[in-house]
């Protein structure tokens, strides 16, 4: 409670019974009491507004907060492995390429920064067999044409800068009969890029 | 001194840590198995050969000749043949084929084979890692004492391991 405020009102509640006081000796005493004891208890409302209003005022401080949101880049796939095993169910006889497709795998990601694309290598120097790979129905960017694996990184999904977004990773195995039988070990790498 | 030098460490590690977040990866293991794979196929399920001509200069009936079968493999597989078989232990007629056009690349078309009974012989041979295609001919022939008729045959191709 400041008690500075509250003086010039008392001062004027004491000043104001000094008046009526005088007053009581010319009229009725039951009008100027009743006078007097509904002053003072305006007087006491007030003060009480007054010191609620100044007890909310302790002091005061501030600071600076700053937020920063920092570069960040996710990607995964929705399975750490993939198996495609061409068994002769596609080949035809006479014709010199047997295939297989695998699709059963996603790739995620999320991005906040602008002008970002995702590119695809494998690890295999010399692979027996090709193996090629194309997104499909992106759910942001832009899916490049299907591309055959090498260890150069590969544009694989452009356009995804500042979204979150997935899709579907379809593999073709390609052999040809010339290439005879065998198991070619691949670790795939998606990266995130500029 | 020692303050500043503190205060320069952690800034170097907060902005090569901002570096690190520029670029994301992650890896699949994928494995690509090749197994051995062996098939054939023809073209026609139905071949007919009617002999219905005779020789000016003997009599003799002339052989009726076909050649629009035409029979198609892949192997990735090493060292395999093509075999064929009839089904009639004792035909009545004389029957022959042999492969025509193979290419070499494919596998070297044996001698022509007379399916005298229903033994399996070697059609065609030398083939590994490849795939092809040869043109099947067929001859039949009578003699005058076979006399009229008609006989079926089940010829059976199979590619097999030499």
């Amino acid at each position: 409670m400041n008690l500075k405020l509250i003086e010039p009102i008392f001062e004027l509640s004491i000043l104001f019974t000094r008046v009526l006081l005088r007053k009581t000796r010319t009229v009725k005493s039951g009008r100027s009491l009743k006078k007097l004891v509904v002053f003072h208890a305006l007087i006491l409302c007030l003060f009480c507004f007054v010191g609620r209003a100044t007890a909310q005022i302790y002091g005061s401080d501030f600071h600076t907060v700053t937020v920063t949101v920092a570069t960040i880049t996710n990607v995964q796939v929705s399975s750490g492995s993939v198996s495609l095993s061409i068994t002769g169910a596609g080949a035809v006889a006479g014709q010199d390429q047997m295939t297989v497709v695998n699709q059963t795998t996603n790739l995620l990601w999320g991005v906040n920064s602008a002008n970002r694309k995702i590119t695809g290598r494998t690890n295999l120097g010399a692979p027996q067999f090709a193996l090629k790979l194309v997104a499909l129905n992106p759910t942001q960017g832009t899916a490049m044409p299907e591309v055959t694996l090498s260890t150069t990184a590969t544009d694989f999904l452009t356009n995804i800068g500042r979204s979150s977004g997935t899709c579907t990773l379809r593999y073709t195995g390609v052999a040809l009969a010339s290439q005879g039988t065998g198991t070619d070990s691949h670790t795939v790498t998606f990266t995130v890029t500029n | 001194m020692t303050k500043g030098l503190w205060k320069a460490a952690i800034l170097s590690f907060l902005f090569s840590a901002r570096l690190f977040g520029q670029q994301a990866s992650t890896e699949q293991v994928l494995t690509l198995q090749v197994l051995e794979i062996n098939k054939i196929g023809i073209n026609n399920n139905a071949v007919t050969l009617i002999i219905d001509q005779a020789s000016l200069e003997n009599g003799m009936p002339v052989p009726a000749v076909n050649e629009e079968g035409v029979l198609v493999w892949i192997t990735n597989g090493e060292n395999k043949k093509i075999t064929v078989a009839s089904n009639n232990p004792s035909p009545r007629f004389l029957v022959k084929l042999v492969a025509l056009d193979v290419p070499s690349s494919a596998g070297v078309g044996s001698p022509e084979v007379i399916l005298t009974d229903n033994a399996t012989k070697d059609f065609v041979i030398g083939v590994s890692k490849t795939t092809g295609r040869c043109k099947i001919k067929f001859t039949a022939a009578a003699k005058i004492s076979d006399g009229i008729g008609s006989e079926t045959y089940i010829i059976t191709y199979t590619i097999t391991g030499s």
